[in-house]
C-alpha cells in the first residue's frame, strides 16, 4: 500500500512541485520524500490528525473543563446516591451520564469522569512523551559513542546494554517505586510530582538499550563512509562528527523508534497506575481510573469502558502512525 | 559444543552476581526506612533500632551483601538468643512483613506464574504463527488485510483492559464461568485448565498479535529468497516448499523472541495475575512493593533476571539446533 503510493509519488510529484522558481530536476531531502509519501497515506494522516487532537484536548483540559463547569477533583455529591452506596444517579448502565456530567461520574465520590479523563490524558502523555525523550537521548548518545569510538568504549557500553536488558523491567519498576518515591520525598519532590518524575526517569532509563543497539549498529556502518572520513581529515573532533555529521543521518531511526515507543510507554504507565504503584489518586490517570473501576464493574460498567477505550484509542493511533512512519522512512523495514 | 556451554554458564554466573549486587544496592543502599514503616504509630527510636538490627539492615551495605550471598550458599541465622531464626541454604532471608522465609513465598507463588505463562505461551505461539503464515501466503488479499488490522488493534489493547473485558462479559454479564481462582495442576488438571483459561487468553491475546505480524514479515522475506525459487524449480510440492524451506527459516528469529518473552513472564505475569487475583510472583512483587518488603523484592527481581538470562542462553543453544548455519565455538 505505502510502497505503491511512494512509487506513484516520485513520478507524479516532481513536475508539480518544481514548477515555478526552480526549473529542472532538483534533489529532495529524505525528509521531503518521506513527507510526500506520508501525505498520501490516508491512515497515517488520520492517525496524525487524531494524535494532534488528543494532544490538544490534553493541553486544553483546564479550559475545556472550565467551559463545561466541571473539575477533576470536586466531589459532586448531588450526582451520587447516598442511599445506594454513593453510586451515580441515573444515566445509562448506572453511569450517571447527564447534561452536567457528559461521561458520568465516578462511583463513590461523584467526581466528573470527563474531567478526570482529560486531566488523566495530561499526566499519561506527559509521562510517555518525556520518558521517550529520556530513552532517545541516552540511547542516541551512548549508542553513537559505542559505534563511533569502538574499542573499550564500545565493549563497555555494549555490556551495559546487555546487563540492563537482563533486568525484568516491569517487576523492577514496580519493586523500586516505594524506595524511590521515599527517596524523592526526602529530596524535596513529594507526592504526585515525585511519582511522575520517577516514572519518567525509570521507564525512560530501562528503554534506552533497545534503541542504543539500533543506533550503534547504524553508526558502525556510517562511520566507514567517506563523509565521515572527509570531516575527520579536515580535523573535526569527535563531538563535531557525532552531532554534525552522524546525527542528521540518524533522524529517521530516531523518529521511527520514538513513534513506536510512545504507545508502549503509555501502556506501561497505565499498567503501573492500574496496579496502584504508579500515579495514585486523587491525581487521575487512565490507569488508576481503570484500576479503580474494577470494584464497580458490576454496577457501573461504563466507568470501566470509558477510560479503557480512551487508552485503546490513543495507543492504536500512535501505533498506526508509527507503523506508517516506519514504512515511509525505513525502506528496508518489514512491510 | 561442551566447551561453549561451560563458557556460557560461567558467563551466566558472573552476570547473575553482578545483577544480584546491583539489585541489592538498589533496594538496600537507598534509605527507605522499612523498619519505621513496619513498626507503625507510637514508634520509638529504640524500637526502630531493634527492628533494623533484627532485619539486619543496620550494618554497612557491603557487609549486608556479603552475608546475603553467604546465606545463599551456606544458609544463615537471623536474630540472637531466644529469637533465633534459622534459614537454611539457599537462604533469601525473611520477609520484613510476615517473617516467613522468602524462598518459601517464592516457591508458593511460582507454580501459579508458571501455569499462566506456559499455557499462554502455547496459545500465542500456535495462533500467532499460524495466522502469520496464512496472512503471508495470502498477502494482499482481504484475509491478510483484516488480519493485519485486527492484530494492530489487538496490540493496542492493554492487557489489563482485555482481562477486565473478559471478566465483565464472560463472568459478570453472561455468567458463562465463575470467577477464576487457581487450582493446582496435580490437584485437578481439569479445574486447573478451566480456571486458567481466561488468564491464558488475556495474556496470549497481546503476544499472539505480535507474533502474527512478526511471522508474516519473516515469512514474506524468506519466501522471496532464491533457495525458495530453487526448491520450487526442482519440483517440490508447494506444501514442502512452504513448511520445510520457508517456515523453518522464517521461524528462527522467532525462537529468540519467544525465549525472551517467556523468560520475561516467568518472573511474574504481573498484570494478568493482578486482574484475576492469582497470587503468582507478579502479585507478590506488587504487594511487597507497597509494604517495602525488601528481601522479597530482591529475591523475586533476581529470580526474574535469572529466568531472562537462562532463557537467553537456552535460546542460543536451540538456535544452533535449528539453524545449520550457526556453529557454536
Amino acid at each position: 500500500m505505502t510502497m505503491s503510493a511512494g512509487d506513484t509519488l516520485t513520478q507524479d510529484h516532481a513536475p508539480v512541485e518544481d514548477v515555478g522558481a526552480h526549473k529542472g530536476i532538483e534533489g529532495r531531502s529524505l525528509g521531503q520524500i518521506a513527507w510526500f509519501r506520508l501525505k498520501h497515506d490516508k491512515i497515517a494522516m488520520l492517525s496524525m490528525f487524531m494524535i494532534i487532537l488528543i494532544l490538544l484536548l490534553a493541553i486544553l483540559a483546564p479550559l475545556i473543563t472550565k467551559v463545561l463547569g466541571v473539575d477533576p477533583t470536586t466531589f459532586y455529591r448531588a450526582a451520587v446516591d447516598p442511599d445506594k452506596g454513593f453510586l451515580p444517579k441515573g444515566g445509562p448502565l448506572g453511569s450517571g451520564i447527564s447534561g452536567d456530567h457528559l461521561l458520568g461520574v465516578e462511583p463513590g465520590t461523584g467526581r466528573d469522569t470527563l474531567a478526570r479523563l482529560l486531566y488523566g490524558a495530561r499526566i499519561s502523555l506527559l509521562i510517555a512523551l518525556s520518558a521517550t525523550v529520556v530513552s532517545v537521548v541516552i540511547g542516541t548518545i551512548l549508542g553513537a559513542l559505542a559505534g563511533y569510538l569502538g574499542g573499550k568504549m564500545d565493549a563497555f557500553i555494549s555490556r551495559l546494554m546487555d546487563l540492563l536488558l537482563a533486568f525484568p523491567q516491569l517487576i523492577l519498576l514496580i519493586a523500586m517505586t516505594p524506595v524511590f518515591v521515599t527517596l524523592l520525598d526526602q529530596l524535596g519532590v513529594p507526592g504526585t510530582p515525585g511519582r511522575v518524575l520517577y516514572l519518567i526517569v525509570f521507564i525512560g532509563f530501562f528503554g534506552w538499550p533497545y534503541f542504543g543497539r539500533i543506533i550503534r549498529g547504524q553508526v558502525l556502518s556510517l562511520r566507514e563512509r567517506e563523509f565521515v572520513e572527509a570531516a575527520r581529515s579536515l580535523g573535526a573532533g569527535t563531538g563535531h562528527v557525532l552531532f554534525r555529521q552522524l546525527l542528521p543521518n540518524l533522524w529517521a531511526s530516531i523518529l521511527v523508534f520514538s513513534s513506536l515507543i510512545i504507545p508502549t510507554y503509555i501502556g506501561t504507565e497505565a499498567a503501573l497506575s492500574f496496579l496502584g504503584v504508579g500515579v495514585v489518586p486523587p491525581t487521575p490517570t487512565w490507569g488508576n481510573m481503570l484500576g479503580d473501576s474494577v470494584r464497580y464493574a458490576r454496577v457501573d460498567p461504563l466507568y470501566l469502558f470509558i477510560p479503557g477505550l480512551a487508552l485503546f484509542t490513543v495507543v492504536l493511533f500512535f501505533n498506526l502512525f508509527g507503523d506508517a512512519l516506519r514504512d515511509v522512512l525505513d525502506p528496508r523495514g518489514s512491510r | 559444543m561442551f566447551r561453549y556451554i561451560i563458557r556460557r554458564l560461567i558467563g551466566v554466573l558472573i552476570l547473575m552476581v553482578v545483577i544480584s549486587f546491583i539489585t541489592f544496592l538498589l533496594f538496600f543502599a537507598i534509605p527507605s526506612n522499612p523498619a519505621a514503616l513496619s513498626c507503625g504509630k507510637g514508634c520509638t527510636p529504640t524500637v526502630i533500632k531493634a527492628t533494623e538490627h533484627k532485619m539486619g539492615i543496620d550494618e554497612p551495605i557491603l557487609v549486608q551483601y556479603g552475608k546475603y550471598m553467604k546465606g545463599l550458599v551456606t544458609g544463615r541465622t537471623f536474630g540472637e538468643g531466644t529469637a533465633v531464626n534459622k534459614c537454611p541454604a539457599p537462604c533469601l532471608g525473611f520477609s520484613f512483613k510476615t517473617d516467613q522465609p522468602v524462598l518459601g513465598m517464592i516457591t508458593d507463588a511460582f507454580p501459579i506464574t508458571l501455569s499462566i505463562s506456559i499455557g499462554a505461551f502455547v496459545l500465542w505461539i500456535f495462533f500467532g504463527i499460524s495466522t502469520g503464515v496464512i496472512s503471508a501466503l495470502k498477502k494482499g488479499t482481504i484475509i491478510d488485510r483484516v488480519t493485519m488490522f485486527v492484530t494492530l488493534a489487538t496490540v493496542s489493547l492493554p492487557s489489563f483492559f482485555t482481562g477486565l473485558m473478559l471478566l465483565y462479559f464472560i463472568v459478570i454479564k453472561y455468567g458463562l464461568m465463575t470467577f477464576p481462582s487457581y487450582v493446582g495442576f496435580l490437584d485437578n488438571p481439569y479445574d486447573w485448565a478451566k480456571n486458567l483459561l481466561l488468564p491464558w487468553i488475556t495474556l496470549a491475546f497481546l503476544f499472539a498479535a505480535l507474533y502474527t505480524r512478526l511471522t508474516r514479515a519473516n515469512m514474506l522475506e524468506t519466501m522471496g529468497e532464491d533457495y525458495i525459487r530453487t526448491a520450487r524449480a526442482k519440483g517440490l510440492s508447494e506444501r514442502k516448499v512452504i513448511f520445510k524451506h520457508g517456515l523453518r527459516a522464517a521461524l528462527t528469529p522467532i525462537v529468540t523472541i519467544a525465549g525472551l518473552d517467556l523468560g520475561g513472564l516467568l518472573g511474574g505475569a504481573v498484570i494478568t495475575e493482578s486482574v484475576f487475583n492469582f497470587n503468582g510472583l507478579g502479585r507478590l512483587v506488587v504487594r511487597s512493593s507497597t509494604d517495602l518488603d525488601l528481601p522479597v523484592l530482591v529475591g523475586v527481581t533476581v529470580l526474574a533476571a535469572f529466568f531472562i538470562v537462562m532463557l537467553n542462553f537456552l535460546v542460543d543453544l536451540l538456535y544452533a539446533a535449528i539453524d545449520p548455519r550457526v556453529r557454536l565455538v
